[in-house]
């Protein structure tokens, strides 16, 4: 199954957005919490594609799959940006994408802004560590694209 | 003693503080996402400043009736939790979170981690 939306980048549209990947999630998984992951997911990686894309579309797919016994559950989030974003974009991707432990990078983050005014910069880290999504990204001329998933086995909906 | 936060009720999301023996207070209710970032970092900082007032032993803040919380709003909740660590008075901070929505405390979780001796979080 898979869910693909594409929309003028405002703030007041994500939480309509958010709430159709909930309701994509509620058809595949019984257990609120673990639509909750997605869903929490979803709204953070549809906030950044508002927040920083500077194209007149965005757009954010949500993909469903059995695998053997198990699934695997993927968010795509999808704008153009300028080549600084990109690249700040990589260097924190990267680093939760290798960090050891992405609870304690998550932590650190959350010490460093601390008492801190603005954007929270957290959101990807969430994903990782709170979601438990595993996270990549794509960039393609000034497109990118960031992947969060998960795959389970027995673990199913 | 009176408070001087006030409470925010809009169609999405309430906050609601009270005061209840000497303890400071608030219910959240709703979704705390990117149209509450704004209202809950207000909310936030006059609470600070009746804690700072009320000098209160304990600060209670109950998200059972939340139904869910972005990171922005969580940053306003690691502020808070930073400037009442800094603060001359530091109360005991203790999130109520209902044990059906685990959710909810995964999300709360790194606050405990950010200032264990000030912040706990009770699972009803």
């Amino acid at each position: 199954m898979t869910l693909e939306l594409s929309f003028f980048p405002s703030e007041q549209l994500v939480p309509a957005i958010s709430k159709l990947v909930a309701d994509f999630c509620n058809l595949v998984f019984s257990d609120p919490n673990v639509t909750m992951r997605y869903h929490m997911a979803a709204q953070e990686l549809a906030e950044n594609v508002v927040k920083y894309g500077d194209g007149p579309v965005v757009s954010l797919g949500v993909q469903f799959r059995h695998e053997g016994d198990g699934y695997l559950m993927r968010l795509q989030a999808t704008n153009t940006a300028s080549p600084e974003k990109l690249a700040e974009v990589r260097r924190h991707v990267e680093a939760l994408k290798t960090a050891p432990d992405p609870e304690a990078l998550y932590d650190d983050l959350i010490q460093a802004g601390a008492g801190l005014e603005g954007t929270s910069g957290l959101g990807l880290a969430r994903i990782r560590a709170e979601g438990r999504l595993l996270l990549d990204y794509a960039i393609d001329g000034d497109e990118l694209t960031i992947t969060a998933e998960a795959s389970s086995r027995g673990d199913t909906p | 003693m009176t408070l001087a936060v006030r409470e925010v009720v809009t169609p999405t999301f309430t906050f609601v503080p009270k005061l209840q023996g000497t303890d400071l207070c608030c219910a959240l209710t709703g979704t705390a996402d990117l149209v509450a970032v704004e209202p809950l970092q207000d909310f936030l900082k006059e609470l600070r400043e009746d804690v700072a007032r009320l000098r209160p032993p304990r600060v209670e803040v109950d998200v059972r009736a939340l139904l869910f919380i972005n990171s922005s709003c969580l940053k306003a909740f690691v502020n808070l939790v930073f400037f009442l660590r800094e603060a001359e008075h530091t109360p005991l901070l203790e999130f109520v979170t209902d044990g059906k929505l685990t959710w909810q405390e995964r999300a709360l979780a790194p606050l405990r981690r950010m200032s264990p001796s000030t912040v706990s979080i009770r699972i009803l």
